[in-house]
């Protein structure tokens, strides 16, 4: 179901899941919403490819942990000395917390980039710059085929056998007009392309974009959670429900039931597409059995 | 970012313009591709500063974002998306502000590749710096560019070489292709 | 008189200018005063050499694509002179399609692409939708309507940007070589969906193209222009009679039935084989007791006949002896080759062996392997099972792919041949007429083929790969591609072409076959493979079977 988001009401959800968690300053909260962005991912790519990046997941907080340590000796905890600094137990859990806090935009920001294909991005310029959105639309059909053509030009160059042998100096001589052979053909080319818009009525008219999305009933629930969870989360965020510190010492912000809500609500929101897709996945093989 | 889009949208381009960004930008993207697997030596730079140059500030806004905003989605997304997009952004728009200096003598052009690769780097350092201590925070800022050092020297490195490999094919060929299509 | 078009005393003249002083001067004439009409929903073949005007002239139709020159006389649409209307308004009323499938694709996906005009025009969503639903119906592209245009075919492509145009409602379509880059079964594909555009929607076509074989007997009326001067401008059947008159190059592109009828100067001119067919029998005695004709009949079979093992020309046979007594100069063992793990074999067992000096035309229908087995014999892909010997780097090999425009990496014509080692006084005869100066991107297709064929054969390959070397080319061109050829051959060359072109590949070839389910079937002598299929062969033979025995060379029934 995910996929079949409006790209408004997908684009307002992640920049919830994104951006929200990043300014609660609770490392809590971090590894709340990087456990949802894992369940999330789980959901939507293959288990294999989503537990290789793992490694990376769980290197970057201690990297982070271990780099702020090192440049910051504040916190009353000192773990032992280095080279004569003081080395804290504040500034690392410090350093693991704003890892987790990177962890969460991560993963959140990997699902965005999955979710959001070129038809969806182009949705969302055309509304405020069609023209933008024109030239998106040509970069995502260009590079497929400037890639293909790239290929197809240095392996005929090759079997001609004119460039590409020799010293380094010379291949790499080579190669650079390889490019710049291939520059003349694409400009040229794109000239054609040019004379087709024009032919097309390119600038004749005040253009209007194609709009392929509508707006369904589940992108309506989606936003209202979306916006009411946003509400409340920044209403906590104001009063300081989240707020952890960390220097001289670690205080935890004391439980209490708006945290406790806040947390459930950003859950709902977070876990509402993986509901939605898990229940569509049962439907869909209903049907097939 | 939106609101320069925004504007720009207002402006009427020509046809061939319009699809010269889109090839530059293409072609930008295509470029990080083939040298993916070397870390920060990339003719990105090069290619946006090339095409603000001889296509306009325009032009060179529009391929520095629209580079590092789709190229992100082949090579991942995040929140250094906006930064990057700023950052090459205005690589782009002040080669086309400095185009005819950069046109004229080859030095300055590789002061600008130079420039314009520190730029990168101690732009992206802002980023480096706000999520990793998510917030501003000077120490942190300095060690950030510390520890970048290589990086910013590759970007400045990578820059002035494919500037200066790539000025003279791009400039004939584009210069031919504008007078002949009269863009 | 209802014409959807009437052009007045049309010329034109391009802007030359000159990138070193920066000034504009007139250049040459393109296009001289022209004058011409064309009823509405007339389906109108426009034909003439390279370099005559044809693309000028449709740009011109359309306005706006044209931007740099100077235009005289008026052109009226439905009565309207074209400078009147709006850039709107004309940019729906006439559409205009160009020759590369590649070029004028211009977003990422087929409803976007269809949709791509309509947003010019700024239609409203529901307009939108509607058309775009009711073009992927006509052409039935529903199927791939969510696909990346970046991964169709050449046809595919041509007929999604068809359907972009048509999207728009034109009342008058024009077609520049729109089928040129086409293989045989996209070709007839598309044509046939342009005839019923126009056949039942009652749409204007203006069509101009090289090869008329299909499109003649489906044409209501034909242009011809020369040197930027329109011949005629009439129903093809006086129009071909104006045309038999003159020496007009546009006379080599006419299907072989009528240049046969223009040959022996028949009163009605037959426009497709069977036709052709019922004018050779009426003929017949011409040709067995005839004199001048009869004489190449008899002058081909001896010749067959003189080498029975292999039909080599004489001199082909003389040169490849040498060599081929010892050992052939490559051999493909058992070769296996397939694209993905899960696909299927594209080569499956493939065994042959081919020749020093003589010439092997593979043939065969799309994706049936023939450019596979040319990547294969050139090393730039390894088969993965099986051998070849030997090895393709010890011999000296030459490949021309395709797409002739992945060659050229130079900005001139000069400095794209010294690369091979070619300075201006040892240019081949062929391409003597091709401006040095210019750039190669801005050659005909033609001209591109014959510029690449003069940068292969300065390398001196031993063995030479073409793969459709007479794609979008006219006559004229390829006659001059087929002397290179010969001459090459007659240097010990090994040529193996993949070829779409019956004709070519039977004047060309010294031995055939076809490349099936992965395999070279019955490779032969020339003779013997066109003269015994039936289905699969030249448009000579499939006129001349049962009339006149083996023959199936286009000079063999052609009176000089």
């Amino acid at each position: 179901m995910t996929e079949r988001l409006h790209p408004v009401s997908m684009m307002i959800f992640f920049l919830f899941t994104i951006i929200l968690p990043a300014f609660t300053g609770n490392p809590c909260f971090y590894l709340l919403s990087f456990l949802m962005g894992l369940i999330m991912l789980f959901n939507t790519l293959p288990s294999r490819t989503v537990a290789r990046s793992l490694t990376l997941y769980i290197v970057l907080p201690v990297l982070i942990a271990c780099f702020n340590s090192l440049f910051y000796h504040d916190g009353s905890t000192i773990l032992f000395y280095l080279n004569g600094m003081r080395i804290t137990f504040e500034a690392f859990a410090y350093g693991m917390s704003s890892g987790l806090m990177v962890n969460s935009v991560l993963i959140w920001c990997r699902l965005l980039s999955h979710y959001f294909t070129g038809d969806k991005i182009m949705y969302l310029f055309g509304t405020f710059s069609p023209k933008t959105a024109l030239i998106i639309s040509m970069v995502l059909r260009f590079v497929p085929m400037y890639r293909e053509h790239i290929d197809a030009y240095r392996n005929t160059q090759k079997l001609l056998g004119i460039y590409g042998e020799g010293t380094l100096f010379e291949r790499i001589r080579g190669e650079f007009k390889i490019f710049g052979g291939f520059l003349s053909w694409l400009l040229e080319h794109s000239m054609t392309t040019s004379d087709s818009m024009t032919a097309r009525g390119y600038g004749a008219a005040r253009r209007r974009a194609f709009k392929l999305f509508s707006f369904k009933s589940f992108d309506t629930v989606i936003c209202i959670i979306v916006l009411l969870s946003a509400g409340f989360n920044i209403y906590c965020i104001i009063t300081g429900v989240f707020r952890t510190e960390f220097y001289p010492m670690i205080i935890f912000p004391p439980l209490s039931l708006n945290g406790f809500i806040a947390g459930i609500m950003f859950i709902t929101v977070s876990a509402l597409p993986t509901a939605a897709d898990i229940i569509y996945r049962i439907k869909c093989r209903k049907t097939y059995e | 970012m939106v609101l320069v889009l925004a504007r720009l949208d207002k402006r009427k381009t020509n046809v061939r313009r319009i699809v010269l960004i889109a090839v530059m930008t293409a072609l930008s993207i295509v470029s990080r591709f083939i040298f993916a697997a070397v870390p920060a030596f990339k003719p990105m730079a090069a290619i946006i500063i090339l095409t603000g140059m001889y296509l306009g500030c325009e032009a060179g806004f529009m391929c520095g974002a629209l580079t590092a905003f789709l190229s992100n989605f082949y090579f991942g997304q995040g929140p250094w998306t906006p930064f990057q997009m700023v950052a090459f952004g205005l690589v782009g728009v002040t080669a086309g502000l400095l185009a005819s200096s950069l046109k004229k003598r080859r030095i300055v052009l590789v002061i600008y590749g130079i420039v314009a690769g520190i730029f990168y780097s101690f732009f992206m350092d802002i980023w480096t710096m706000l999520w990793a201590y998510s917030g501003l925070n000077l120490a942190g800022y300095i060690a950030a560019i510390a520890t970048a050092v290589p990086y910013t020297v590759l970007y400045a490195a990578s820059n002035v070489v494919f500037l200066l490999l790539l000025e003279r094919p791009f400039g004939r060929r584009l210069g031919r292709i504008i007078h002949k299509y009269r863009i | 008189m209802n014409n959807i078009l009437e052009v007045k005393n049309l010329s034109f003249h391009y802007d030359e200018y000159d990138i070193h002083t920066g000034s504009v001067t007139e250049g040459k004439k393109c296009l001289n005063n022209i004058s011409f009409s064309i009823p509405a929903g007339s389906f109108v073949t426009l034909c003439g050499s390279t370099g005559s005007g044809k693309s000028t002239l449709l740009k011109l139709l359309k306005r706006d694509v044209i931007t740099a020159g100077k235009t005289i006389g008026d052109i009226y649409l439905n009565g309207t002179n074209i400078k009147e209307l709006d850039a709107a308004a004309i940019s729906s009323a006439v559409g205009l399609l160009f020759q590369n499938p590649e070029d004028q694709i211009v977003t990422d996906k087929v409803w976007h692409e269809i949709a791509f005009g309509l947003e010019n025009l700024g239609l409203s969503q529901a307009e939108m939708e509607s058309r775009l639903a009711e073009s992927l119906a006509f052409f039935r592209l529903e199927g791939i309507s969510r696909n990346d245009t970046a991964a169709l075919s050449g046809g595919q492509k041509q007929l999604v940007s068809l359907a972009s145009v048509l999207a728009m409602y034109p009342g008058l379509l024009l077609l520049d070589e729109p089928t040129s880059q086409l293989d045989p079964e996209a070709c007839e594909h598309y044509i046939s969906t342009i005839k019923k555009l126009q056949s039942s929607l009652g749409l204007t076509v203006i069509i101009a193209e090289h090869n008329l074989d299909k499109l003649l007997p489906v044409s209501d009326m034909l242009m011809v222009m020369e040197n930027g001067e329109l011949l005629c401008c009439d129903t093809v059947d006086n129009a071909l009679t104006i045309l038999s008159k003159t020496d007009s190059g546009a006379k080599s592109d006419l299907p072989l039935p009528t240049r046969y009828g223009i040959s022996i100067n028949a009163s009605s001119l037959p426009l497709d084989i069977n036709q052709g067919r019922k004018l050779l029998m009426s003929n017949k005695d011409m040709h067995i007791f005839g004199t001048a004709s009869s004489l190449k009949v008899a002058v081909s079979s001896p010749e067959a006949a003189s080498s029975p093992k292999n039909g080599l020309s004489p001199e082909a046979t003389a040169s490849s002896t040498a060599t081929a007594s010892s050992k052939p100069l490559v051999k493909l063992n058992n070769v296996c080759f397939k694209y993905s793990h899960s696909g299927n074999d594209v080569l499956n067992d493939f065994s042959a062996s081919f020749d020093a000096g003589c010439c092997y035309a593979i043939l065969g229908c799309n994706a049936s392997g023939k450019s596979t087995l040319l990547k294969l014999l050139s090393g730039s892909i390894k088969p993965q099972l099986g051998r070849i010997t030997p090895k393709p780097g010890s011999i000296k090999i030459a490949y021309m792919p395709q797409d002739t425009d992945n060659m050229f990496i130079a900005e001139t014509i000069e400095k794209e041949l010294l690369a091979v080692g070619l300075k201006p006084d040892c240019y081949p005869e062929y391409i003597s007429h091709i401006d040095r100066s210019a750039a190669p991107m801005d050659l005909s297709g033609g001209e591109k083929q014959l510029l690449g064929l003069a940068k292969v054969s300065a390398l001196k390959p031993e063995l030479l790969l073409l793969d459709e070397p007479t794609k979008g080319t006219d006559n004229i061109s390829r006659c001059k591609m087929l002397n290179a050829l010969n001459d090459l051959k007659q240097s010990g060359t090994a040529i193996i072409m993949a070829c779409h072109d019956m004709t070519f590949a039977a004047e060309c070839a010294d031995k055939c076959a076809i490349l099936s389910m992965g395999r070279l079937t019955g490779l032969t002598d020339c003779k013997t493979f066109f003269t015994t299929n039936r289905l699969y062969t030249t448009p000579t033979r499939t006129m001349t079977v049962g009339i006149i025995d083996d023959c199936y060379l286009e000079r063999d029934i052609l009176r000089k």
